[in-house]
Formats: C-alpha cells, sequence, structure tokens
C-alpha cells in the first residue's frame, strides 16, 4: 500500500466509519419502525376481520332472534302437542288402547305401520311418519266426529291423508261406516337436545 | 471552521489563522530554514484547510487568441500553449475566456516549494495556491472596461498594477516599495505602465484607461498622479471595496484586504497540482460523507418517524376497533341470552314451524268438513246423503259428495229446480264447486222413461277445499 493510500484512508477513515455507522443505524432504525408498522397493521388487518366476524356474528344473532321471536310460539306449542317424543309408537298403542275402552259399541279396527322417515336429507331434525288405518261403524256423524277428535287429543300430531264416511244400506246397523288414512307424525332432534 | 492562510510576499511569509472570518493569530516567517522551522512549529496540531495567496513578483503573464474550438479541443490548446511558454515552470496556469487565452506561472518556485511541503507533510489540507492578481479581479464589479488598471499597496510587498483586459489579467507587476518610497514610485511607475501600454499598443493614445486605486495610502497620493484626459481615476478606500466587508478601522495598506480576499474567495484558478490538493480533496470527500451520512440519518429519521406515527395511528384503529369488536361481543351475548335454543338452531325451527304450517294446511279433520256440509245440507232437507269422503293428498284437495233427491217422484222439475239452487248455494260456501254430476241436469225431462226414474235423483258433487276460508 502505498503512502497515498494510507493517507487518503487516514484522511477518510473517520467519515467512513460515521457513513458506515448512520447505514447500520438507519438500517437498524428503519427495520425496526419496519417492523413496528407492519405488526400494527396486521394487527388491525386482524382486528378488522374480527370485527367484521363479530358484525356478520351479530346480524346472524339478530337473524335468529327475529326468527325465533317470530316461530317460538309455534314451535312451543307443537312441543306441547308432544312431537318430540321419543319412541311415541309404545305411548300411542296405550293411548288407543285408553280410546278402545271409551268407545266400545264403535267396532273399530285400527292398523298402525312402522315409521318411515321423510326428510332423510336434512341432518339436524327427523320427521317421521307412522301410518295409521281406522275402520269404524259410528250409529251417527257426531259419534264419528267425536271419536275422531279423542283420536286427536292424543299426544302426537295426526294427519289425516284420505277420510270416506257412507251410509250403510237401510235397516243395517250401525248406519254409518267409516275408512280413515292417517299418518302420526314425530320429530326427533338429537340425542340429548329434546 | 478553522482556516489557515498563507501569503507569500517578496520578503517572507505571512500566516493567518482565521476561526469564522475572526483573525486568532498571525505570523510572518521569513524565507529561511530557520523560518520554516518557526511554521512547523506554529502550525496547529490539528490540520486546517489552508489557502496560500502567492503575492511575489515573479509572475508572468501571457495572452493568446483563442481560436474557435470546441472545449476539448481548447483545454489541449491550453495545456500546449502553457507548455510552450513555461516549459519549466512547476506553477503554471491558463483560462481559456473568448477571444483570448490568459496564461501565467511562477518564476521561482523554490520560494513556495519549502512551505507546501511542510504543510503536505504535516497534512494540512492545501485547498489552492492562489495568485493575487488573479483573485484581484474579485472587486471589479463594475461594468466591464475595455482595460482598467488596478493599483493597490501594502506594506510588505510593495506597489501592484494589474491591468485587466474585460475582468482578466492582461499583466501584473510588484514593484517594492515602503511607505517612505511610496510616492515616487507610484508615479513613476504609473507614467512608465501607461508609455509601457502606449508603446506597445495595448493602449491606443485616444483610449481612456481606467486607473482605481485601492486603499487610504494610496488614494491619498491621488492629485500628484498625471492628469490625462484619457485617464480616469476612482479610489477605492479598502474598507468600502464593493463586495467586501472589511472592518472600518481597517489599516491603510492593502494587506488586509488581500487576506480578506482570499478568505472569503476561493477562485477557479489555482496554481496547485492535484497532488498538492490532495488532502484538501480527501477532507473535502469525508465533508461529503459526513453530509450524507447526516442526510441519510436525518431522511431515516424522518422515515422512521413517520412509519412510527402510522403506526401508532394504526394502533389507535385498533384499539378503536377492540373496542367496538367488545361491544359488539357484548350485545350479541345480550341478543343471544333469550334466542339461545340447544336443541334446534333457528333456521331448523323455522324450517320446521313452517313444514308443520303445511300439514296443517293440508290437514281437514273430519269436524273441518262434516260441520259445513251438515250446515249446507240442513237448509236442503230434501238431499238425502250417501256417502262423503275427503282427500287431502290429492292437489287441489277435494271432497265429494254422493247424494239423493228424495221426494220428488215425478216432479223432476221441481228437483232440478231444488238441485240448482243447491247448487247456487253450493257457489256461496266456503267450500267451492268443481263439478257436480247430475242427470237431471243433463237431459231434458221429457224424455226420461219410467225405468231410469230413480237413478235420475242421484247425483254427485266434487267439491274443494277453500284454504282462505279456513
Amino acid at each position: 500500500m502505498t503512502q497515498t493510500h494510507t493517507d487518503a484512508i487516514r484522511f477518510l477513515k473517520k467519515p467512513l466509519w460515521i457513513c458506515l455507522l448512520s447505514l447500520i443505524t438507519c438500517l437498524l432504525l428503519l427495520s425496526h419502525a419496519l417492523l413496528h408498522w407492519q405488526q400494527a397493521r396486521q394487527q388491525l388487518h386482524e382486528q378488522q376481520q374480527q370485527l367484521t366476524q363479530a358484525q356478520q356474528q351479530q346480524q346472524q344473532i339478530a337473524r335468529s332472534r327475529q326468527i325465533y321471536q317470530q316461530h317460538r310460539p309455534q314451535y312451543q306449542q307443537l312441543h306441547q302437542q308432544g312431537l318430540f317424543q321419543s319412541h311415541p309408537e309404545t305411548q300411542w298403542l296405550s293411548a288407543l288402547i285408553q280410546l278402545e275402552s271409551d268407545y266400545p259399541d264403535l267396532n273399530w279396527q285400527y292398523q298402525l305401520g312402522p315409521a318411515r322417515q321423510i326428510n332423510p336429507e336434512q341432518p339436524h331434525y327427523q320427521i317421521y311418519h307412522n301410518p295409521l288405518t281406522i275402520e269404524l261403524k259410528p250409529r251417527h256423524a257426531q259419534q264419528f266426529i267425536h271419536f275422531m277428535t279423542d283420536l286427536q287429543s292424543i299426544a302426537g300430531w295426526l294427519q289425516f291423508a284420505q277420510c270416506r264416511l257412507q251410509r250403510q244400506h237401510p235397516g243395517q246397523f250401525p248406519a254409518l261406516s267409516a275408512r280413515c288414512q292417517l299418518y302420526w307424525i314425530s320429530i326427533s332432534l338429537p340425542e340429548g337436545t329434546s | 471552521m478553522m482556516l489557515l492562510l498563507i501569503m507569500l510576499t517578496p520578503r517572507q511569509a505571512i500566516a493567518q489563522l482565521r476561526q469564522k472570518q475572526s483573525i486568532v493569530q498571525q505570523r510572518q516567517f521569513p524565507y529561511q530554514a530557520e523560518g520554516y522551522q518557526q511554521l512547523l512549529q506554529w502550525l496547529p496540531a490539528q490540520p486546517v484547510t489552508t489557502r496560500i495567496l502567492v503575492n511575489l513578483e515573479t509572475e508572468e503573464f501571457q495572452q493568446e487568441k483563442l481560436p474557435p474550438l470546441r472545449r476539448r479541443e481548447q483545454q489541449a490548446l491550453l495545456q500546449h500553449k502553457l507548455q510552450q511558454y513555461f516549459p519549466d515552470r512547476l506553477f503554471r496556469l491558463g483560462l481559456n475566456s473568448r477571444p483570448l487565452q490568459y496564461l501565467s506561472a511562477i518564476t521561482d518556485h523554490q520560494r513556495l516549494q519549502p512551505w507546501i511541503e511542510i504543510l503536505l507533510k504535516q497534512r494540512f489540507p492545501l485547498q489552492g495556491i492562489y495568485s493575487l492578481p488573479w483573485l484581484s479581479h474579485a472587486i471589479l464589479h463594475q461594468p466591464a472596461w475595455p482595460l482598467q488598471l488596478l493599483l493597490s499597496w501594502d506594506g510588505e510587498a510593495g506597489l501592484r498594477q494589474t491591468l485587466f483586459d474585460a475582468r482578466q489579467v492582461r499583466l501584473s507587476r510588484l514593484t517594492p516599495a515602503t511607505r517612505e518610497q511610496l510616492e515616487p514610485v507610484l508615479i513613476q511607475s504609473v507614467h512608465q505602465m501607461y508609455h509601457y501600454l502606449i508603446n506597445q499598443s495595448i493602449v491606443s493614445p485616444r483610449q481612456t484607461l481606467v486607473i482605481r486605486l485601492i486603499g487610504q495610502d494610496i488614494a491619498s497620493l491621488r492629485p500628484l498622479l498625471p492628469d490625462h484626459e484619457h485617464l480616469q481615476y476612482y479610489t477605492l478606500p479598502a474598507a468600502t471595496a464593493p463586495g467586501l466587508h472589511t472592518d472600518a478601522d481597517s489599516p491603510a495598506d492593502c494587506l488586509p484586504l488581500y487576506f480578506d480576499w482570499i478568505a472569503r474567495k476561493t477562485p477557479k484558478t489555482s496554481y496547485a497540482t492535484s497532488q498538492q490538493t490532495r488532502f484538501f480533496r480527501w477532507q473535502r470527500g469525508g465533508k461529503y460523507l459526513n453530509t450524507a451520512a447526516a442526510g441519510i440519518l436525518l431522511l431515516a429519521l424522518i422515515s422512521a418517524a413517520a412509519l412510527y406515527l402510522q403506526s401508532a395511528q394504526l394502533q389507535q384503529q385498533t384499539q378503536q376497533h377492540q373496542q367496538q369488536y367488545q361491544k359488539l361481543l357484548q350485545h350479541s351475548m345480550h341478543l343471544s341470552r333469550d334466542v339461545t335454543d340447544p336443541a334446534i338452531s333457528a333456521r331448523d325451527m323455522q324450517q320446521l314451524v313452517q313444514t308443520m304450517q303445511q300439514y296443517q294446511r293440508h290437514n281437514y279433520a273430519p269436524r273441518q268438513v262434516l260441520f259445513p256440509v251438515s250446515q249446507l245440507l240442513q237448509r236442503y232437507p230434501h238431499i238425502a246423503l250417501q256417502q262423503i269422503s275427503w282427500n287431502n293428498q290429492a292437489d287441489p284437495q277435494t271432497l265429494t259428495l254422493h247424494a239423493v233427491l228424495a221426494g220428488f217422484t215425478g216432479q223432476y222439475q221441481q228437483a232440478r229446480h231444488y238441485l240448482q239452487q243447491f247448487q247456487h248455494s253450493l257457489a256461496q260456501s266456503p267450500l267451492q264447486p268443481v263439478q257436480l254430476n247430475s242427470p237431471l241436469l243433463q237431459r231434458s225431462v221429457q224424455t226420461i222413461d219410467d225405468q231410469q226414474q230413480q237413478s235420475l235423483l242421484n247425483f254427485n258433487v266434487t267439491l274443494q277445499f277453500n284454504r282462505a276460508a279456513r
């Protein structure tokens, strides 16, 4: 190394060091500031997303609340009707036996079929139909209506599909014969929720 | 910032140390080994920027016409001319200023070399070696006269006459003169100079020559100078020289003025070589580096401050959003408190209720069917109902009645009228008639034979449940 180079280094050594230190300081400072800024931006972004989710959730809750308020009375009524019983067939049969004793002269017959799910696509609750066929010979229409009203009062939902009421030939007793096809409807909710 | 000024006069070197234009120290050094040693001892420990002003009589000046050339070629020509006129001079400089080239050189470099060597040995950043005649054009702020003669005197060097041609140095002469010798030397020198200019045809006899006198001592001798119609004198006291700001009580001679000039002005033309000014260049480079570092640091600080400020704003926004989120959360909890049902979701509840409503619409129980029918038939006692059936699964849901008209044997006209009335009543009832099939309404009564009598009174009617009436 020549003297000139040595002299140049001697003159420029300090400024170069200062420059280098300044650059390092700048880099550190800017890196820290940038990191800080990025963190703040990221936090804001996350908070915004959280807020948006909360807003959507609140809207959903508000909608649910509206739906609840609108449909809860009917839903509770369905509950009171005994629509959500688990294994209702036994209760129905008991009720039918009881009804048989209430109407001993009606000479009626019934057939209760097995349950069939009619909404397999719905994952949260299941609707079951139990077909029920009833044949009876009432003395008059009023008795028929009374019987059917009592049948409907059994817990659950009784859906009338078809009914036929006809007069017997003159001289035959009882004067009327009837045949009705019904469905006994029950609803099953997920385990432990009903 | 400290500044070292060294003026080389014919007799000695005068060094002046300044700080922010104020004189800190001044000392003379003779052109001897003793003087060099004294300077070496006197120099500040820390190297400071140094400017050397040459005020010697051994300075030569030349002019050449400048042909129309490109800048690079002009520069090459200048170097060539310098080599041509001053082949063995170490200190020489030139300037291209159309239409002339101005050249000068110091003939005895031995007077400069020792001082320069001392300074370079001590690594003093030498900014330049400047010529007093070249420097003195700085005071010529007046409109450029073709020719101006500047007369200045100082007690150290003597009388200096510098001829300017459009602000460029044409020639310069230094005549040693003490204060006592100034009067005769001045008168004689002006005479000689004027005649020299005439003889050399630098000035034509009818051309006006402007003579500027600087300094009080020389200005006071103005009445003794030759008066001539082509000679115009202007006195410029040192304290009021335009463009310069010396103290009001400055000495009468121009020595302080020269120091002021060199302290304030740094002419572009310098005798110093790049090798001699290397320390100054490095020092300047170092300053540039420092300035750049400071600039970068400042820029980084501003940028960082802006980023931190923005970060603070972002954090503030985040906090606001967080508060909003907390409020929303509380509100949502409040809302969901009385709507939460673990059994079923709201949507499922809605769907279920709607499904059951749909079932309800298709669920006509015997009471709902038989009551309106019996109410209607109470008004028609001659209609004996044989069968009633309804189908809730059909769409639309239908109700069918099979009946017979009683008590109209042989009275078919009346029977038909009775049936039409019944039909009319059906239309007004909640049960909408779809179809009524009766032979009575299809045939003419006169064409009926007895065998068909009984079947004529049978009829059936299909009705549709009116949902709106439920």
